[in-house]
């Protein structure tokens, strides 16, 4: 049995881009409620997220966000054993394993809205739609049905990452799914969900 | 430094708004607004809303004209800042006067800062502010005279004379007893200086930041803006608020102001620039 928790990816969520009203305040307290939770569970931590897709490759920092923010959130936390997965080609995420955590960062499309990163595109909430069914369904099997072209297309980063978690989970399922926060008040669609028990 | 402003303390790193609340009929930007003390005590209502953490309260305008009496001067200042005390408990109260008498008459009535505009004129200022625990504001004048305009005053080093004259106010303050983090300096733009004179302290700032002293700068819609820009009374803003954020920048604690909302986006924007404080609420290109 393993757990899984997932988080969004929002660059706000740094420590370096802190406001003094923070803007993600909601967002940032679920992203830590369900670290904490993971953590709690867990022996060992793997942490799976995409590359970073924006800007110039050779100017962005070699850490892709999603594990920046993983770690900025596990150094608040007492220190386990972490193994990092960028998902990419040839990447893939191990399987679970007794007291093993995976934690998710990906969000969903940054379409969704006039003032969303990439305005408005309407096919973003259905698409949306999806990827929280299959959060609520706790079937991992579902990831591997959402359309990667699309996801390019909405700026959603998550479908890979997904996919990656579907294959390291195949033939499991949650026993328990809590979506904590489902919220795109940016335009971007962010989930914080916990799958206890995929077994 | 930590600033102590008699009711008040503040961190070394806060910049503080002070709004100007005359209760005079003639001074030159409100030209008697706040004339009526109903409509000085709205002012301050007002003033402390946008968000200013001090008042400073004077009975006189700077420029010649009429003469004003200590008795009259106590008149129109000492019962409004008790009335404002009772109204705003932890409001920081300034009150804009030279005369060591009526200091102690607006200190009784619960003042918290002496802002002497006139360089010292009066020596028994810093005593008032000793005996009261108050903090004052030593600004550089150059030696004139109080309410005077000035009349062909050259410099030849300018800076040299800021920092002498402005250290010795603020020593002199100490040995009177007012506690050192109660000292403030203010070069004192357009009193004994021409416009060359008050850009050149804007522009040179740092050096009077690098005394160690608090530094106010009092800019508001005065000539050295008007001169610089060709712009009379009424049009001053934008470049107050320019030489407001060079300031800012450059390291000044209290700027001493009639526009409160537009001077705190000023300073703030400048210390968000120099790294000092964070983005108010930041989430383009972060969400």
């Amino acid at each position: 049995m393993t757990d899984v928790a997932f988080v969004p990816a929002p660059l706000g969520l740094l420590h370096q881009y802190r406001s003094q009203v923070d803007p993600l305040a909601d967002v940032r307290a679920a992203v830590r409620a369900a670290a904490v939770w993971l953590h709690d569970r867990s022996q060992e931590l793997v942490v799976v997220t995409g590359p970073a897709r924006a800007g110039d490759p050779t100017d962005r920092p070699a850490t892709p966000p999603g594990l920046r923010i993983a770690r900025e959130l596990l150094a608040a936390l007492p220190p386990l054993p972490v193994t990092e997965i960028v998902v990419g080609p040839g990447v893939t995420v191990p399987p679970p394993g007794p007291r093993r955590g995976v934690l998710v960062v990906a969000d969903g499309s940054a379409r969704r809205s006039l003032r969303a990163p990439g305005h408005l595109d309407e096919r973003a909430v259905p698409f949306d739609d999806d990827i929280e069914a299959a959060l609520l369904s706790g079937d991992p099997a579902r990831f591997a049905a959402l359309d990667a072209g699309l996801a390019d297309e909405l700026l959603c980063a998550a479908v890979p990452v997904l996919a990656g978690v579907a294959d390291a989970l195949a033939g499991g399922r949650a026993s328990t799914v809590h979506l904590d926060l489902s919220a795109d008040p940016f335009g971007v669609q962010y989930w914080v969900a916990r799958w206890a028990d995929v077994s | 430094m930590t600033l102590a402003l008699r009711s008040r303390s503040f961190p070394d790193d806060a910049t503080l708004v002070m709004a100007i609340v005359n209760r005079t009929p003639d001074s030159f930007y409100d030209r008697g607004a706040t004339w009526q003390e109903d409509r000085a005590f709205d002012r301050v209502d007002q003033v402390v809303a946008q968000g200013a953490e001090i008042v400073d309260i004077g009975g006189i305008k700077a420029a010649p004209g009429e003469f004003i009496d200590e008795a009259e001067e106590i008149r129109r200042v000492a019962s409004f800042v008790g009335r404002v005390r009772d109204r705003h408990p932890g409001l920081v109260i300034s009150v804009d006067t030279w005369r060591s008498g009526v200091a102690r008459a607006v200190l009784e009535e619960g003042a918290d800062v002496l802002n002497d505009a006139w360089g010292g004129a009066d020596p028994g200022l810093v005593d008032a502010a000793a005996e009261y625990g108050a903090a004052i504001i030593c600004t550089h004048t150059g030696g004139v005279t109080p309410r005077t305009r000035p009349f062909r005053m050259e410099y030849d080093d300018l800076l040299a004379a800021v920092l002498r004259d402005l250290r010795h106010y603020a020593d002199r303050a100490v040995a009177a007893g007012v506690a050192r983090e109660s000292v403030v300096i203010d070069p004192a733009h357009d009193f004994g200086k021409n416009t060359f004179h008050s850009l050149e302290v804007t522009r040179r700032l740092d050096e009077i930041v690098a005394t160690g002293w608090p530094v106010l700068v009092s800019l508001s819609n005065k000539d050295f803006v008007g001169e610089a820009l060709g712009v009379e009374v009424g049009d001053r803003l934008p470049g107050t608020l320019a030489a407001t954020a060079l300031c800012a920048a450059a390291g000044a604690r209290i700027f001493r102001v009639h526009e409160v909302v537009e001077t705190r986006h000023a300073v703030d924007l400048a210390n968000a620039v120099m790294g000092r404080i964070r983005p108010r609420s930041a989430i383009r290109g972060l969400a």
